[in-house]
């Protein structure tokens, strides 16, 4: 997730065009990281001194560790810690970059420093983001503000399940408050027990048969009743995520009803309800939770 | 090898166990798409197992699950639902369930109880 805010980021600073922003989503899956960049990363050793053991390298039969270490850039120690740990994924998307000649690694070193400021984030919030903590991207990137705290809950579970069963390049829209809101498809399941609420997602319709083909695992071609139930069961999956977590923290205690599929009509509410839009890369999406006591379908 | 009968409202919950089930080498003789189908289905087939949603219109997995426990005293249910609190797990496992799941389901985990079973 961070990856693609950061990228997002980028592009809107004019540093990346939008096909390059594509294609270095999916280059990043690929990519391998060479130690170079991840001791960079890990703030062990700057650029220069990089470049300097990769010249040195050039000409000397030794691996890149052993000359670090011989040039006193770095401890054993520090070096055999940064083999042992798993890259971040923004690291991925450096190399990338780099590799292309987009950026140079100081470069996105001071657009990262740039992107934490222009969000007014501090750093434990921008460790967060960098560990993909789904909900501080809800509360800092799409501020779902704490008038809706069930809607974060449920906007917390939601996007776990988007990023580990349909992708990880979730890109999080501001929220924002509606009263109506129109649909072409609209995936919808009732939550009874207090305050009863409708938890929705509406899927591009574009984008819904790669979402659907994502998540079941099927040959989803059509917008047919296996293409509607895969986006219902996604969201049934989810709400039970959802009434469970109210459930285990003593929160509240909601009963699931069978979810609903439905086109082309419009959600109404007599209270405003708190949107959040969000990217993948096979389109836009939205999800909300109305009360339902105040709201039609 | 063992018989099932699937019974979920969702397509792609069913299409899913199937597959799993029967690369197992399981075979699964019948489906329904809510509770009271699934009655019916479980009283033609007389499976080996019977996986079971909570979450379906007409009617609700609990009250299958009942039904079918009370008229069939060897049915070996599995509860499959995306709702994990404890109070309905230990429902369910108190009414005769013999496992229960929660989705989404990990092809693992079926394999699992499977060799369990």
């Amino acid at each position: 997730m961070f990856s693609q805010l950061f990228l997002d980021y980028l592009f809107a600073q004019g540093f990346l065009t939008e096909q390059q922003v594509r294609d270095v989503t999916e280059r990043k899956k690929i990519v391998k990281v060479p130690i170079g960049v991840l001791v960079i990363n890990a703030g062990l050793m700057t650029s220069k001194q990089v470049e300097a053991v990769l010249r040195f390298q050039s000409t000397h039969d030794m691996r890149f560790g052993e000359i670090a270490i011989m040039q006193g850039y770095i401890s054993e120690e520090q070096f055999a810690s940064v083999l042992k740990t798993q890259p971040k994924e923004h690291v991925y998307l450096s190399q990338v970059l780099t590799e292309w000649g987009l950026m140079d690694f100081d470069a996105v070193l001071e657009q990262i420093v740039a992107f934490q400021a222009a969000y007014g984030l501090n750093d434990e919030q921008m460790a967060r983001l960098i560990d993909n903590d789904v909900e501080e991207f809800v509360v800092s990137i799409a501020r779902v503000g704490e008038e809706y705290p069930l809607f974060k809950e449920f906007a917390v579970q939601f996007l776990k399940v988007v990023t580990r069963f349909v992708d990880r390049n979730v890109l999080l829209r501001p929220a924002y408050q509606a009263r109506e809101l129109k649909y072409k498809y609209l995936a919808h399941q009732s939550l009874a027990g207090p305050g009863a609420l409708y938890c929705c997602f509406e899927p591009d319709p574009d984008g819904m048969l790669t979402f659907a083909r994502l998540y079941s695992k099927q040959p989803v071609m059509d917008i047919d009743e296996l293409a509607k139930d895969s986006i219902q069961e996604f969201l049934n999956c989810v709400d039970g995520l959802f009434v469970t977590y109210l459930s285990d923290e003593g929160i509240a205690e909601y009963e699931l009803e069978p979810p609903h599929f439905k086109e082309d009509g419009a959600v109404s509410a007599s209270k405003p309800f708190c949107v959040l839009p969000f990217w993948l890369p096979c389109g836009e999406f939205a999800i909300f939770a109305p009360m339902q006591e105040t709201t039609s379908i | 090898m063992a018989t099932f009968v699937l019974i979920d409202d969702s397509l792609v919950a069913r299409t899913f166990l199937r597959r799993v089930l029967e690369n197992e080498g399981q075979s699964v003789v019948g489906e329904a798409e809510n509770g009271l189908a699934g009655y019916d289905v479980y009283a033609k087939f007389r499976p080996d197992f019977v996986t079971i949603d909570m979450t379906m219109p007409v009617m609700g997995g609990l009250d299958c699950l009942k039904r079918i426990v009370a008229d069939f005293p060897n049915a070996r249910p599995i509860v499959v639902s995306s709702v994990g609190k404890q109070e309905q797990r230990q429902e369910a496992l108190r009414l005769g369930a013999v496992q229960y799941l929660t989705k989404p389901l990990d092809v693992d985990e079926i394999k699992d109880v499977i060799k369990s079973l």
